[in-house]
């Protein structure tokens, strides 16, 4: 199996790219984009993120701890001092446990972030470099193809340099 | 970018690359400019250090501060820095998710500012505490002082929930940042391609990279933006939730949101327009954008003046005496001068901005934006001070003026603010370069969408 690393200076050619690679049979394992693109995550079939699930799943923790400090820990302590309203009050628990489910959730959404980009870094992460943070677009192609013919396929749509992984 | 070849992409995109890692070397003259106000923001703020230390040597006489009203300066500094802090949300998370992509420019310094600008405003309640040291009493842990905090009170929500904001923020703000760390990291060699290797956590700009950090960007802007609403509601309420007259309105909550949001606008304002020169960002931060913040500082002030005109149509209609009598006291009384200086800086100076060309040119908007915040500190402390010092028993009415030790620590409170805002700013990115690229790419301009 080969892996390829095509650098492209724009956008436009990384899609005329992907679209002839895919007309060869070959896989469009993951570009590097110095810029965020819809359509080119797209194509190259980065469509899901885990951060989604974790962010609910870190909301409902915060709002879980949220309920278990106020009603848990006020039940601890019958004298605290209140005013003569009621020692479980929900009304004004409710803004602790507000706060408590967005700090969670958002929380939860940066540590998914990390680990999740941390493992796409390590699957694909070698097809980028120095230039891809800057102003160059790389894709990285996989095939059973000879890496000559995989190099002139992609330097003919326009690839600036192509290099074996 | 139709039309442009895939070259002149590439260069364009370098182009963004170099002009923004520009602004983390320093010219002569510039250096010489950024550091000396640096170092005059570092003198204000020592001083303000000075005076804190005396106050705690000698207790909180030296403050104006005396019955009936004992809450004053602290608490409207507090209160004037915490609406500081919302409008980088407003601009970056609000605007975000409208798609308003001129947003970008000055989005980085808004959420620097917001991010100084609670740290700025954390410090006065522990100002006012006298005994800072306790500050920790408000942090629920197991201890054995035999005594537990109140979640029932607003001060507490307080801490939560600007606790909340200032980690919030700080993700949000630097989850924008790593692609632009990444940038610098690959363009820069030696010492600073060292730090920004550890500031970038390993961002290498893959496909997956950039789902993930969508996805996550736009849920923190969705959290945040239900986190801001509800901070300023919060701190609306350790004085709405109180029966003096002049705070106990439920109109409290979007009021003191619709100021926030006015005067943070108005800093975004004061800011941006020498800082753009100072940190050699002209060509990102046009005049065409500040116009544009011109326009919601506009906005935002048509509505605080609505809400000024609500509150006392409301203590008028409803006939409660002591609520007629907090607002004769605010028009007529010894706030009176505040009270039309607040007026004046808030609902008049602004109309000026109905004008094109008042929008578009930067020293009369500089002076406006100035007039504002003089307006937006001054509107706290009618609010506090002249509720305060006119409640139910005339037996216990009196007047609170602040020391010369208070109006330091003040200006030193803008000297702590101006320090790092100018210092963290003036050494990252100042323009997040992935976002303008991703205009260029997406409409051909750094603008994005008109």
């Amino acid at each position: 199996m080969t892996r390829m690393v095509a650098e492209f200076d724009s956008p436009d050619a990384v899609r005329q790219a992907i679209e002839a690679s895919r007309l060869a049979g070959w896989r469009a394992v993951t570009v590097c984009l110095p810029a965020f693109d819809e359509e080119l995550l797209r194509l190259v079939g980065a469509t899901r993120s885990p951060v989604a699930s974790w962010t609910l799943a870190g909301g409902l923790v915060g709002l879980a701890c949220g309920l278990l400090l106020t009603i848990g820990t006020v039940r601890q302590w019958p004298g605290l001092i209140v005013s003569g309203k009621p020692l479980v009050a929900i009304p004004p628990f409710l803004i602790i446990v507000f706060v408590l489910a967005i700090l969670g959730a958002s929380l939860a959404s940066v540590a998914s972030f990390l680990i999740a980009a941390r493992h796409a870094r390590r699957t694909a992460g070698a097809a980028c470099n120095y230039t891809t943070t800057d102003h160059r677009f790389t894709l990285l192609v996989e095939s059973t193809a000879t890496p000559r013919r995989i190099d002139d396929v992609l330097r003919s749509i326009g690839a600036r340099e192509c290099r074996l992984l | 970018m139709p039309g442009d070849t895939t070259a002149a992409v590439g260069a364009r995109l370098h182009t963004i690359t170099t002009d923004v890692m520009g602004t983390l070397t320093w010219s002569v003259p510039g250096w010489l400019a950024y550091w000396g106000t640096v170092g005059l923001c570092g003198f204000l703020w020592s001083l303000a250090g000075l005076v804190w230390l005396y106050q705690i040597y000698t207790g909180m006489h030296i403050t104006g501060l005396t019955h009936p009203v004992m809450w004053g300066f602290y608490i409207a500094a507090f209160v004037f820095w915490i609406g500081i802090a919302h409008c980088g949300t407003l601009i970056s998370a609000i605007l975000f998710l409208f798609r308003a992509d001129w947003r970008t420019s000055v989005g980085r310094a808004a959420e620097t500012m917001t991010i100084v600008a609670v740290m700025t405003a954390g410090l006065f309640p522990i100002l006012h505490l006298g005994r800072a040291w306790l500050f920790y009493w408000l942090i629920p842990y197991p201890n054995e002082r035999g005594l537990w905090i109140n979640f029932s009170s607003p001060l507490i929500w307080d801490a939560f929930a600007i606790g909340t904001y200032f980690v919030v923020s700080v993700l949000f703000w630097y989850l924008q940042l790593m692609p632009d760390f990444a940038t610098v990291r690959d363009q820069s060699t030696g010492w600073q391609a060292r730090i920004f290797r550890w500031l970038a956590l390993g961002w290498a700009g893959t496909a997956g990279e950039w789902r993930h950090f969508r996805t996550t960007y736009t849920f923190l802007a969705g959290l945040i933006t239900a986190l801001v609403v509800s901070v300023h509601s919060i701190v609306s309420w350790d004085f709405a939730s109180a029966i003096v007259p002049g705070w106990h309105s439920t109109i409290f909550a979007p009021y003191f949101v619709a100021g926030a949001i006015f005067s943070g606008l108005a800093m975004v304002l004061t800011l941006m327009i020498p800082g753009r020169w100072l940190i050699g960002i002209t060509d990102y931060v046009k005049v065409d954008h500040l116009e544009k913040l011109a326009k919601l500082v506009l906005t935002m002030s048509l509505i605080v003046s609505y809400a000024y005109v609500s509150e006392f149509s409301f203590a008028w209609y409803k006939g409660e005496p002591y609520d007629r009598a907090q607002l004769l006291f605010r028009v007529d009384g010894p706030y009176a001068p505040l009270f039309w200086l607040m007026i004046v800086c808030n609902s008049i100076v602004p109309l000026f901005l109905f004008r094109r060309s008042v929008r578009r040119n930067l020293t009369t908007l500089f002076f406006i934006s100035l007039v504002i915040n003089v307006g937006m500190w001054t509107e706290r402390l009618v609010i506090i001070a002249s509720s305060l010092a006119h409640e139910y028993d005339r037996y216990s009415w009196g007047i609170y003026w602040p020391s010369i030790f208070e109006w330091v620590i003040l200006l030193g409170s803008a000297g702590w603010f101006l320090f790092w805002f100018l210092l963290i700013l003036g050494h990252i990115p100042a323009v997040p370069m992935a976002e303008t690229k991703e205009h260029v790419l997406s409409t051909g301009s750094i603008e994005g969408r008109a």
